[in-house]
Order: C-alpha cells, then sequence, then structure tokens
C-alpha cells in the first residue's frame, strides 16, 4: 500500500513530523508575526489548527525568495538558487512516499491553492517554490502551473525536497492557501 | 472498502492479474506492474487487453475495459465489429495518488491505458468511492 508522510526540516538538522491535522505555516521575524505586504517569509514554522507552533526549539529552514534565481537561506544572505543552494537538508519540507513494493513514480507535481479548487490559486498570496537543486523558483500557482519534480526510479521510498517561499498581497491572515502533491506509480 | 486491481491479456492467451502470482504484492519486492514488465521482456509477450476490476464489500464486482487488441483468425474483431476498432499498439498502467499537505486527504485513482500511433485512450476508475470513471483521449 502506498502512504505519504510529511516533514519539517528545521535548522537544527533534526525531521519534524507534521501529523495529519498539522500544517507548514510562513511568518515575519517569529511565529504569529505578520509579513508586510509585498515581502517575502522570514520564517517558515509547523502549527496544529489551533495555531499553536509545533517547532518550539528550532524551526524550520527558511528559503526566502529573492528573485527569479535566488533566496535568502535562514538569513544568511542571498544565493544563486542550484546545486547546494539550497541542499536537499535545508529544504524545510520534505515528502516521503512509501510503497509496500518496489514501484516508479512519474508526473509528480506540486502546486498551491486557495484550499478548495486545485486551478485556483492561493488568495492574495504571492507564492513560489521549488525542489531541491532547481537554478529557478517556479511560481506555482494553481494546478494549471505546477511544479514538475523529478521521476523517480524504481524503489519502496521517494523522498522529495522542496522549498518554498510567501507573501501577502494585501492585509490579514491567509487561510485561503494550501499546497498539494500529485504523483503517478506503478 | 473499496479494491481496485489492473488485469491485463496477453498475448499467449493467458491472463495477468495483479495480486495474483507471479504478479503478487509482496513486500520489497517489485510491484506487480513492475514484475508484468519483466515477465513480458523474459516471454516474449505482450499485452492485448487491460480491465480493472472494482470491488466493494458487499457488492458485485465491476468491470471497466479498454479496447483490446481481440481479432479472431479471420480477422475481423470479436466486439462491435461494425465499428471497426482500431488495435492498439501497447497499454500501460499506473495509479495516480493526490495529497493536501493542509489536510493530509489523498485522492486516488487507477489509470490503465492503450497507446495507438497518433493517440491514445486512458481509463480512470476512482479508487476511494469506487464509483466513477472517465475515458481521456490524448
Amino acid at each position: 500500500m502506498a502512504a505519504f508522510e510529511w516533514y519539517g526540516q528545521d535548522t537544527g538538522t533534526a525531521l519534524m513530523a507534521v501529523g495529519a491535522t498539522d500544517r507548514y505555516g510562513f511568518y515575519g521575524a517569529a511565529f504569529n508575526d505578520a509579513i508586510e505586504t509585498a515581502a517575502y517569509q522570514d520564517t517558515i514554522h509547523v502549527e496544529n489548527t489551533s495555531n499553536t507552533e509545533i517547532c518550539a526549539t528550532a524551526h524550520l529552514h527558511n528559503t526566502k525568495y529573492i528573485a527569479a534565481g535566488s533566496m535568502d537561506l535562514d538569513a544568511g544572505g542571498g544565493g544563486a538558487l542550484g546545486a547546494g543552494m539550497p541542499t536537499t537538508v535545508g529544504c524545510p519540507i520534505q515528502v516521503l512516499f512509501g510503497h509496500s513494493s518496489s514501484v516508479v513514480t512519474t508526473d509528480t507535481t506540486f502546486w498551491a491553492y486557495d484550499g478548495t479548487t486545485d486551478s485556483t490559486g492561493p488568495a492574495d498570496v504571492t507564492f513560489y517554490c521549488g525542489e531541491a537543486s532547481n537554478a529557478t523558483w517556479t511560481a506555482a500557482d494553481g494546478s494549471g502551473a505546477a511544479m514538475g519534480l523529478a521521476d523517480d526510479t524504481t524503489a519502496a521510498t521517494h523522498i522529495y525536497y522542496l522549498f518554498a517561499s510567501a507573501s501577502p498581497d494585501t492585509v490579514g491572515v491567509k487561510e485561503d492557501f494550501a499546497m498539494k502533491l500529485q504523483l503517478t506509480y506503478s | 472498502m473499496v479494491k481496485t486491481k489492473w488485469l491485463a491479456a496477453l498475448s499467449d492467451g493467458t491472463m495477468a492479474v495483479e495480486g495474483v502470482a507471479p504478479f503478487a504484492e509482496v513486500k520489497d519486492e517489485l510491484s506487480p506492474w513492475q514484475k508484468l514488465l519483466a515477465y513480458l521482456d523474459a516471454h516474449d509477450v505482450h499485452i492485448t487487453g487491460m480491465r480493472v476490476q472494482v470491488s466493494k464489500c458487499g457488492e458485485a464486482t465491476r468491470t471497466y475495459n479498454l479496447p483490446s487488441f481481440n481479432k479472431t483468425p479471420e480477422g475481423n474483431h470479436e466486439k462491435w465489429v461494425t465499428l471497426y476498432p482500431r488495435d492498439p499498439a501497447s497499454y500501460t498502467y499506473r495509479r495516480w495518488v493526490t495529497c493536501s499537505l493542509t489536510t493530509k486527504e489523498e485522492r486516488h485513482h487507477i489509470e490503465v491505458c492503450a497507446h495507438y500511433a497518433d493517440f491514445a485512450v486512458s481509463l480512470f476508475v476512482d479508487e476511494d468511492e469506487g464509483n466513477e470513471s472517465w475515458v481521456v483521449v490524448h
């Protein structure tokens, strides 16, 4: 049987399980701090549906959009995207797809949406993402603009390392903002 | 509970069934489909038809068929001969899974596909409820 496991990769190099009702949160300088409009997040956290932070000790790696081909990783200054920026362990999101037998995966895609309709981008949020070693950000705004991930050869475990960045277009909490991953296996 | 499986008619007259030896689902072995691909190579046979079966507790098994490469010795198709159906060149299978990072809700579909020279016909069957199917020509 197939199963997904979701993790947050924190700056303490630990792997933080993201439970069934937990979610990733994009904030300003600290948890619950606002991000100014047109600016991008300064921290990424794991939180529950009660808006309580789960990553109390170390927070997730912060991958902040700077320009189409560069990011600021953990407030360490800007750098060109590509091999090593970020490394796989430097990505804030890890997705593990496991299967009892060995399968190949193809047509894997990742996108942000409004939490209701796959093809509708998040409301009043500018979103960018990438897979470790990508040289550019992808504006994966709805399933029609989804980011393609690399195919994977026969294995029982397939791991995807993702980075993301978000910016509010208007003032206010952005709840109509979710992310989704799709793949095929055989 | 919904259980789906693919069935593949082979050119040697046998039927490969997902989950049934030699295409059983066994932990840490190749998937049933990967076993079938290896079997096709090793025995120099090919797929001549594919279908998906859906079993739900307390309900009769439902079967969804793709167009088959299914000629009589006289060269006529056995089914719907007056439509002169074209023979697929090959078949593929895969499963789709979509998962929300927010709710972790998953959606599952099984796809079998008949490939022709310049197009393909995909049959999708919902694996969560097992009640719906779709056909896409692409």
